[in-house]
């Protein structure tokens, strides 16, 4: 393609903006000083559910070690938060996090009847429906649709990835979801989709063609949006190579670059443990720790980590006893975890109210069947984010729950 | 299981883009580079094969042979582009749409521009 071709298919290069649907032209409206300084919300999604207690070890309590011969993390190694309470080794990069006071930690987080399938336990917590109840949105989906100043267009609404959770869509509005800004450009604004929108008007009917070239529209115009936004900023940390950190990175710099985005999405998987846990946790715990390390800082060092609250869950933790051995010999321990109920959640950010542990670690005395007893229900904690951090009425998202709690 | 949820709710804008960009990615032989999440209930296999956490799905769109003889042989000879854009499309294509098919350098590419339109993921 010819530069010229080029330039006219830039939905920002056209001065006579040909090419730019009526709806969308407050897309470049929108003054960046009236949105800058806004606060954004991170959502890191640990996938198959990650073992809470070898977390946040409780190994001030004789029961963790009893019920986990194999699989405890020995208390010379823990990095000590309080008396009861640390971080596993391979979290060791969030020591420092901690200690800055940029790092919460919420104990006993989980929802009645839990539900111990991956794929519905997270769609509880994506969706944030009761045990019983099936949603079609998700929490951040209709947070969307609610109709919020800074909740008009999918790029409000970011993940990091080339499909999009349930998380991020709504009834009306969805979220959007990309790799990176070039790789959605080049994908959307292709000479052909270009001229296909050209004439818009004849499209925008609400019958499902004019919903479809609705969402190619928002998509080339947020893809133009996206790329020529990011140019603003270029990531002046060193981030460890994993793709998860590669995510991070992405997030550090569409946050710096001003981006009009409020809410953003990363997942890592691999947290389903049956056997030998103790490795593949490091694996994970590395990548999470080493790149939250460089997030946070690079953040802090851009003055942007106040305006930021990451939240880090789970769909369920994992049994308090580690699970039996496959066969008799004990070189074939599986050395792992079996799915369980409640979980620890994690809270990074420069405006966290209760700085450190916010509320008491895990009862193990207090089991139920094995299992852990929530105290935390997470929709309190999403219907906070969303009255005390996002600055919309919870009641219209999520009806039930209190966005009361004290730790932003 | 939540089963599928119907209407609209498949929509968004990276399926929607996905979907409009794999025939021309396929018939033009070249490679998908999209990466699928991890099926939760895989989630085991790929926490016991310590495996990254998405596999990327960046490979040749392989063992597809393109037979486009075989396409044209399914219309009759004097069909133009037009027609058998008709046939394959279950709505009236767009104006905009309609210059593309009739400008496009050859057949081939009509029918390639043809499928990769909103009105091809009607049905």
């Amino acid at each position: 393609m010819k530069r010229r071709d080029f330039l006219k298919q830039s939905v920002f290069a056209s001065a006579g903006s040909m090419l730019i649907p009526a709806f969308l032209k407050p897309f470049e409206l929108i003054a960046k000083s009236n949105l800058s300084g806004h606060k954004n919300l991170v959502i890191i999604q640990l996938s198959g559910g990650n073992d809470g207690l070898n977390t946040i070890v409780p190994y001030g309590n004789d029961v963790y070690y009893q019920l986990r011969n194999t699989i405890a993390i020995p208390q010379s190694e823990i990095i000590k938060l309080n008396a009861m309470q640390g971080l596993n080794p391979a979290l060791a990069p969030l020591k420092e996090i901690y200690d800055q006071g940029w790092m919460s930690i919420i104990n006993n987080v989980g929802y009645p009847n839990p539900n111990r399938s991956h794929f519905r336990s997270m769609d509880i917590w994506q969706s944030a429906s009761d045990s019983n109840q099936f949603l079609s949105t998700g929490w951040i989906g209709r947070y969307l649709d609610s109709n919020c100043q800074m909740c008009k267009y999918p790029y409000n609404a970011i993940e990091v990835d080339d499909t999009l959770s349930l998380t991020l869509k709504g009834d009306t509005k969805k979220g959007i979801a990309l790799q990176n800004p070039d790789k959605l450009f080049r994908t959307t604004n292709t000479p052909f989709f270009g001229k296909l929108i050209e004439h818009d008007k004849e499209h925008l009917d609400e019958d499902n063609l004019g919903y479809l070239y609705k969402t190619m529209i928002e998509t080339y115009s947020s893809a133009g949006y996206i790329k020529e936004t990011t140019k603003n900023y270029e990531n002046n940390f060193v981030y460890p190579e994993s793709a998860f950190a590669k995510k991070l990175k992405t997030v550090a710099r569409f946050l710096l670059s001003g981006l009009d985005t409020r809410v953003y999405y990363v997942s890592l998987s691999g947290f389903d443990t049956h056997v030998n846990q103790i490795a593949q946790q490091k694996k994970l715990f590395t990548q999470f720790s080493e790149g939250m390390n460089a997030f946070v800082k690079e953040l802090n060092n851009n003055k942007k980590l106040d305006d930021t609250l990451v939240i880090a869950f789970s769909e369920f933790g994992r049994r308090v006893a580690q699970n039996a051995s496959r066969g008799t010999d004990p070189q074939n321990a599986s050395r792992g975890t079996d799915h369980g109920t409640a979980n620890v959640m994690m809270l990074f950010g420069g405006q966290l109210k209760k700085q450190g542990i916010f509320n008491d670690a895990p009862d193990l005395n207090d089991l139920d069947a094995g299992d852990l007893k929530y105290k935390v229900d997470f929709r309190d904690v999403y219907a906070t984010v969303l009255n005390k951090w996002l600055n919309v009425d919870n009641k219209l998202i999520l009806p039930d729950a209190t966005g009361t709690m004290e730790f932003i | 299981v939540a089963g599928w949820a119907g209407g609209r709710n498949w929509i968004d804008s990276s399926s929607l883009m996905l979907r409009l960009t794999i025939p021309s990615q396929i018939l033009n032989d070249s490679s998908l580079n999209f990466s699928a999440k991890t099926d939760p209930d895989d989630e085991n296999i790929v926490a016991m094969k310590q495996l990254d956490d998405v596999v990327e799905a960046k490979k040749k769109a392989s063992g597809i042979e393109i037979n486009w003889d075989n396409f044209w042989s399914d219309f009759p000879k004097d069909y133009s582009v037009q027609q058998i854009a008709a046939f394959v499309l279950q709505c009236k294509p767009s104006t905009q749409l309609n210059q593309i098919i009739n400008s496009s350098v050859d057949k081939k590419n009509a029918i390639i521009k043809t499928v990769s339109s909103p009105e091809y993921q009607l049905c």
